[in-house]
């Protein structure tokens, strides 16, 4: 068998899903000339939220005409404060960092409205299966796996000029991967750090937006 | 012959069996109140000469040259936690206060050994404050850490580096956090700074 007639396969991908819950404590919207920061929380040791998330969140809410300013260039700007074991866990902590003249004036530079902190990562929970592979001419692979993706992301937003929490959102996603192997083997990949990032990111772009009624329990 | 070829083909398949490389510090201008002080920066030879070397025949061969790393980030963060800095040949000299700074344990561990996706790096420094006549004003131990994920690192180097610059920011962060919290620096600071200096930099005395 050719294996090109294959190449089409890798164009689909393995399945997914996402959940979002969002909290919304209030109106929330963003004047002009005011901007939002998106950090990863990293202050736990057996995982981190992954920058590739942020980045992609960062991107998403961007190109919605928001104004976020980018993760690494905020803490280089805001060093030491945010830093994995320096970062402020609550908002009493941040009202306490303001206290520090040249941070309180630096947030007032970047007329910094909104801070979200977006904890939990992507993490693969169960495989199955099995290929085999011959490294001799003629020889090839054979067999089938897969395994399961999960992603949880918990994003809590603080108003940093009401000085309270606008809202939290919940995201959960999770994703099946396949890989049949005949000859070669052909990765069916579920995009779950993706999805969860699309998901998120619109639901924030949404955040900030003025409208009515707070929504709740939305699923994508 | 065949045993050879076995170390070899070993080496090969873990890219190298002895790793070196020199870490970069991209520790930031840090945002604070520089003290009214005049501060010195002792780096004694075992600080600016630092490596580390592998002893342990399970682990890579890593060789490590971290001096020049170590030196930058301390300049950095004290050059933004300080008015004026200088550089000391010994613990006394012109300066208020001289910090003496030594890397006294380093330890890391790879995704391999911890079955994580995180490499992990950890260092224990031994510091010293004295004033400019020699008295020693205080002497304690700080602790940083840095990990980065695998995600990041093409190979085991390349996350090791990510890791320890990552506990090289943190360890500039505690010292900048931490300074005026040890007890016996912020007796002295309260006996040499007035309470207006304290206060700017958000600590109320």
């Amino acid at each position: 068998m050719n294996p090109f007639y294959l190449l089409p396969l890798l164009l689909l991908a393995g399945c997914s899903s996402v959940t979002i819950d969002e909290f919304r404590s209030g109106s929330t919207s963003l004047n002009s000339g005011e901007s939002i920061v998106i950090l990863g929380r990293r202050h736990a040791n057996n995982y981190e939220t992954e920058p590739s998330l942020i980045n992609c969140l960062q991107e998403t809410m961007a190109n919605k005409g928001l104004n976020v300013i980018p993760e690494q260039e905020f803490l280089d700007e805001f060093y030491p404060f945010f830093e994995p074991r320096t970062a402020p866990l609550n908002l009493p902590g941040i009202n306490k960092l303001r206290s520090y003249d040249k941070l309180a004036q630096r947030m007032e530079q970047r007329n910094l409205r909104y801070l979200i902190w977006v904890d939990g990562n992507t993490e693969t929970t169960s495989s199955v299966g099995s290929i085999s592979c011959a490294l001799v001419p003629g020889g090839g692979c054979l067999g089938f796996g897969s395994w399961d993706d999960e992603a949880g992301y918990e994003s809590v937003i603080w108003d940093l000029k009401r000085e309270v929490v606008a809202g939290r959102i919940h995201t959960s996603a999770k994703g099946t991967s396949y890989m049949p192997a005949v000859v070669i083997p052909i990765p069916l990949l579920a995009q779950v750090e993706s999805e969860a990032c699309k998901g998120l990111g619109k639901q924030l772009s949404e955040f900030f937006q003025p409208q009515g009624e707070p929504s709740h329990g939305v699923q994508n | 012959m065949t045993r050879r070829l076995a170390i070899l083909a070993l080496c090969l398949l873990l890219g190298s069996c002895s790793s070196s490389f020199r870490v970069k510090s991209q520790v930031p201008q840090p945002l604070v109140q520089p003290m009214p002080l005049t501060m010195g920066a002792y780096y004694p030879m075992a600080l600016r000469n630092y490596r580390y070397e592998e002893s342990n025949e399970a682990r890579e061969d890593w060789n490590i040259e971290q001096g020049d790393a170590q030196m930058q980030m301390f300049s950095r963060v004290l050059s933004g936690m300080f008015k004026n800095l200088v550089e000391l040949p010994a613990q006394s000299g012109s300066a208020d206060l001289i910090l003496t700074p030594v890397v006294e344990e380093f330890q890391y561990t790879v995704p391999r050994e911890t079955r994580s996706k995180i490499y992990e790096v950890w260092f224990k420094y031994h510091l010293q404050l004295h004033e400019g006549s020699g008295r020693l004003v205080a002497d304690w131990f700080m602790t940083s850490y840095g990990k980065t994920p695998t995600a990041f690192s093409t190979t085991d180097a390349d996350g090791l580096e990510l890791a320890i610059q990552m506990a090289l920011r943190d360890a500039g962060a505690k010292l900048l956090m931490d300074f005026s919290r040890v007890p016996e620096i912020r007796q002295w600071m309260e006996q040499n700074l007035n309470k207006h200096t304290l206060a700017i930099r958000g600590e109320k005395p």
